[in-house]
This record gives C-alpha cells, structure tokens and sequence, in this order.
C-alpha cells in the first residue's frame, strides 16, 4: 500500500505559462523547454533574467516534489497506524493462544514490511510469511536470535536485513520476535520503532494471556476451594437428634465458605451424647481440622458410659494429639452426655467458652479444666455433673458470639451475652438459640462477622409420662 | 499491631501492642523466630498494650512456646492485659505459660 516515491521533476504547468509569459514579455521569441529542470531561450533576454526564471522553476519543483515526498510519508504514516491499530485488535479479538500469535505475527510482518516474523522462546517457535520462511537466512537468523544478549533492545543482525527483538520474561527464559528481509532494503531507525511497537503488542498479549490463565486457575481453585467446603460443612447436615426429655437447638455459621467451629451429637442408649468446639484458626484449613475432630468425637461418644465426659474427653485429645501437633493447631472443646430419664448431665470442658447453665434466669458457667485438645499429649480434664430441672437449658456457643464487634469496634462480651442468654425464661431451645444469634446480630449492626458463630441448646424438658 | 524487640545478654524482650489476630501472624512469626539461637531459648513477650488475641495469636503463642521448650528454654508472658489475661483463663491456657508481673516502665510501647 505504499506510495512510490517520485523520481522525475514534477510539471506544473500553471507556474510554467506564467513564467514562459514572463520571459515572452521580457523579448524571448522563442523558448526552449528541454526536459529538464532549465530552459534555453533565443531573443534579447539577459542571462540574470533566464537564470533568475531557471531558479524560480527548480524551487517551484522542490516545492512538488517535497509536497509528494510529504504525502507518501503521509500515506506510509497512515499504513502503519492502520497496522498498529490491526496489531493491537489481536490483543482484544482472539481468545486462541495460538491463533493471536499467528495474528500477532502477521500484523508485525505487515507492519514492518517484513518478509518473515518469527516468535522464538523455550518451547516453541511460530512464524509468518511465505517468502523466505524457508530460506537459509531465516535458518541462520533463528540461531543467532537464541543468542539473546541481557538487554531487551532490539538489535539489527545479518547486516541490517534481519532485526531481533527480545520481549520481557517475567519466569526468565529466552524470548523473542526475529524479523528478516530476505532481499528488501536495510531496516532502518524507522523501522526499529515499528518493531517497538510489535514487540509492545506482543509483550502485552504474553500477559494478557498469563493474566488469562492465572484467572482460569484462580477460578478452578475457587471452585475447588466451594466444593472442599462444602463437603466439610456436611458434616452438620444431620437434623438435630430428637431424645424424649431433651429439647435441642443448633446453628453454626462460618465467617467465610468454611470454618473450625462445629458440633455433633449421639443418642445412645437413652442418653444425648454432644460436642462443640472451635478449632484455632478460620476458613478451610480449619474446617478441614474440624471434620476430624468431628469423627473422633463420635469415636468418643460410642465408647465411653455417660458419666465419664472427661474419659470421652482425654480419648478424642489422644487421638488428635499428633496430628494437631504437626499442624500447629488447637481446638477448644466442651463434652457432654445428658440422659433425660434421670437429668443428669456430665461435662468436660478443653478450654472452651461460653458454656453456660442458665436456671431460673441466672447464668451458671463452666470454666474449663484442661486447655484445648492439641496442648497436651494426654488431657486428662475433669467432669463435672449438674442436676437438670425442666426448663433449665446449657447453651454452648464459640468466641465469634461474645467477640462480635459492631462498627465502632466494640465487642458484643460475655456479659452481655450472658444476660442475653438469661432472657427469655420458658422458652424452648429454638426460640432462645434465635433470641441470643439476632442479639449477636443486632449488636453487629451491619459490621462484617470477623469469626464463625455456633450456637447450641439443650433445655430439659419434661419427659412424657 | 506494632512488635519491638529489646535484645540484652541472655534474653530477648518483645513488646506486642494492638490486636493480636490472623492478620497479625505472620509479622509476628518472621520477628520471634528470628530471635531464637543456640544461646536464645527464651523469649520474653510483654502483652501490656494488646488489646486483642484470637485463637490463631493463641496458636502462635503456642507454636512459640514449643519450639522454645524444644530448644530448653520457654516463653515467658510478661505484664498480660486484662483482655488476654480473661482469654487465657478461659482457655486454661495459662498453665501453659509462664506469666509475670513487672513494673510497666521500658517495657510498655508508648
């Protein structure tokens, strides 16, 4: 497309009949136009007139032909914005690999009107062209190009027919985009910067390809990340047990997908075995802990008599010992069994809180008598026995209730999660588990859950007769 | 949360202040670990100015004080606030620790 430059002086035939007028007018009679820039005349014109005529012509043809030079340059200038804009269309209308680079490659050989373009890195090389692909310069032109010095400017190789152009490697490695005039003229200072251009596009695509695939994993993993957590959460999908003389509530919410908070339940033999506890730590890594301190809590219930919580206790932290060891986690644990026929409840507590009795409106709490399962190779805690009433309920929550800030940064406490767990005298465990999660939610007042929250309720109820 | 250790012969002093959390771990990983040696087992932790600890610092305190006691030595809880005093009691954590009582003088961050 672009414009051959003109190599003849360019006529202008208006400034020539006025310039012959003038020269007529001066006594030429007659003029000699010769093909050239000069005139010769016969008649009595003065030398000085017909030089001084001569150079009004030879600048008058300058000016055409600088104005002919100005609109090819124009011309060239517009050919390759258009190939710049077409280069960097590859970049947005290809989602192939391989076929942006096979667009990459054809938009820079035409613009740099290039014979043959090449992309060479470690693994790979593709190239455009037809003429000279399969020429001996090109073979040896790739081998020089593997050669690539430290900085990433473009050098002109096989004495200015051949370019070489490294392109930025973030992994490190060899990159880089060879361009090869197989017989055309030199690639000139010009030239070299419509090659920056090419290889700013190519640079561009490169990472809008890495940014492509990093986006693919990160969206893999996400999914992967959905999936693992909600085979962890499973674990609560069981309803609460339902054991004549025991009303039971129970809702777990994790701050993000996952979380370490959980519980879990048993009826065996007429008694309500439970468990809830809170392992170090937030989101999967947790969650993943939890389901194995899960399993061994269940172990636990199975093979234990109801007034040995402590013994439940010390065999679920045997279990967990080593591997809580290797991870550099805890998990703060409360243990009971409750049989509704005689209400009698049993409990140890690993460093767990809040574990709260309420009764007839007042707030009973269970300190823990060991610290959390993972401390100790052998926690050997103590069970403590309480005399269930109807009506009276243990509610057993995790940190993230009493530690829920508002949005000024203050927390909700123990105390006052205390009173709220003293409301509402008579009511059964649901109503009082969804009285004291809005009060945790009312005192956030919009400000993000920082933790997971888990709630249960056991409320002594009267056994039917 | 701002760390400032102290270094003297035969102990190292470290000075927590603000939360304690998740968040907060890993600084405080790179600056602890980095002060155990053959002749560093203890490290001295002044909680005077945390106002916070969640289960991962409790965690970390942990990590810490096993790997000091690996190396024969331990972590000695220093001036403990009142908000991680209630936490460690809670957990039964502070059996684990040895916690001690100072006058609050270079030790507190201003």
């Amino acid at each position: 497309m672009t414009a051959a430059l003109p190599h003849e002086l360019i006529e202008s035939d208006a400034a020539d009949a006025a310039l012959e007028r003038l020269l007529v007018g001066a006594g030429a009679r007659s003029i000699h136009k010769s093909p050239g820039p000069d005139w010769t005349i016969s008649g009595p014109v003065s030398r000085d007139a017909l030089d001084a005529v001569n150079e009004v012509r030879r600048a008058i043809h300058d000016i055409y032909a600088a104005q002919d030079e100005i609109a090819g340059a124009l011309v060239r200038s517009q050919d390759d914005l258009l190939a710049l804009r077409a280069l960097t269309q590859v970049n947005v209308g290809t989602l192939g690999v391989f076929e942006s680079f096979q667009d990459l490659l054809r938009e820079s050989r035409d613009l740099t009107s290039s014979d043959v373009v090449a992309l060479l890195d470690d693994r790979l090389m593709q190239s455009s062209g037809g003429r000279g692909a399969d020429s001996a310069a090109f073979a040896e032109l790739l081998l020089e190009a593997a050669d690539v010095p430290g900085d990433l400017e473009p050098r002109l190789a096989r004495g200015g027919h051949a370019v070489v152009a490294p392109l930025v490697t973030p992994g490190g490695g060899v990159r880089v985009l060879a361009f090869l005039r197989v017989a055309g003229p030199v690639y000139s200072t010009g030239d070299l910067r419509l090659i920056r251009a090419a290889v700013a596009a190519a640079n561009m695509r490169f990472t809008l390809t890495r940014l492509h695939l990093l986006e693919i994993k990160r969206a893999t993993f996400e999914r992967e990340h959905e999936v693992a957590s909600s085979l962890a959460q499973a674990v609560f999908s069981q309803p609460a047990p339902v054991l004549a003389g025991v009303d039971v509530f129970s809702d777990t919410l994790p701050a993000s997908l996952a979380g370490g908070d959980f519980f879990a339940f048993a009826v065996v033999d007429g008694v309500i075995w439970f468990t809830v506890g809170d392992v170090a730590g937030k989101g999967l890594p947790a969650a993943m802990v939890m389901t194995r301190a899960v399993s061994a809590a269940r172990v636990a219930f199975l093979t234990h008599p109801d007034d040995d919580a402590a013994g439940a206790m010390l065999a679920m932290g045997a279990e967990l010992y080593d591997y809580l060891d290797d991870v550099g986690l805890f998990i703060t644990v409360v243990i009971g069994a409750y049989r509704p026929a005689t209400g009698i409840l049993h409990l140890c507590n690993a460093g767990h809180s809040p574990v709260m009795l309420v009764r007839d409106g007042a707030i009973t709490l269970v300190p823990a008598s060991i610290p959390p399962l993972g401390v100790l190779p052998a926690p050997v805690g103590r069970t403590v026995r309480f005399d269930l009433d109807a009506g009276d309920a243990l509610v057993l929550g995790s940190d993230g209730l009493a530690e829920q800030e508002n949005p000024r940064g203050v927390m909700l406490g123990y105390d006052r999660l205390g009173e709220v767990c003293a409301e509402l005298q008579g009511a059964s465990a649901a109503r009082l588990g969804h009285h004291i999660l809005d009060a945790v939610t009312t005192h956030a007042d919009g400000a993000p859950f920082s933790d997971d929250r888990t709630l249960v309720i056991l409320r002594a109820v009267e056994m039917a007769r | 949360m701002r760390i400032r250790t102290e270094s003297g012969i035969g102990h190292t002093a470290v000075s927590l202040a603000g939360r304690f959390d998740a968040h907060e771990t890993a600084a405080f990983r790179v600056v602890v670990d980095a002060l155990f040696g053959p002749d560093q087992a203890t490290v001295r932790l002044d909680l005077s100015n945390v106002v916070f600890v969640d289960s991962s610092a409790l965690a970390e305190l942990l990590r810490v004080q096993k790997a000091a006691r690996a190396a024969g030595g331990e972590v000695v809880l220093v001036n403990v606030s009142d908000p991680v005093r209630i936490i460690l009691e809670l957990t039964e954590l502070k059996q684990v620790f040895t916690l001690e009582t100072t006058p609050q003088t270079a030790s507190t961050l201003s």
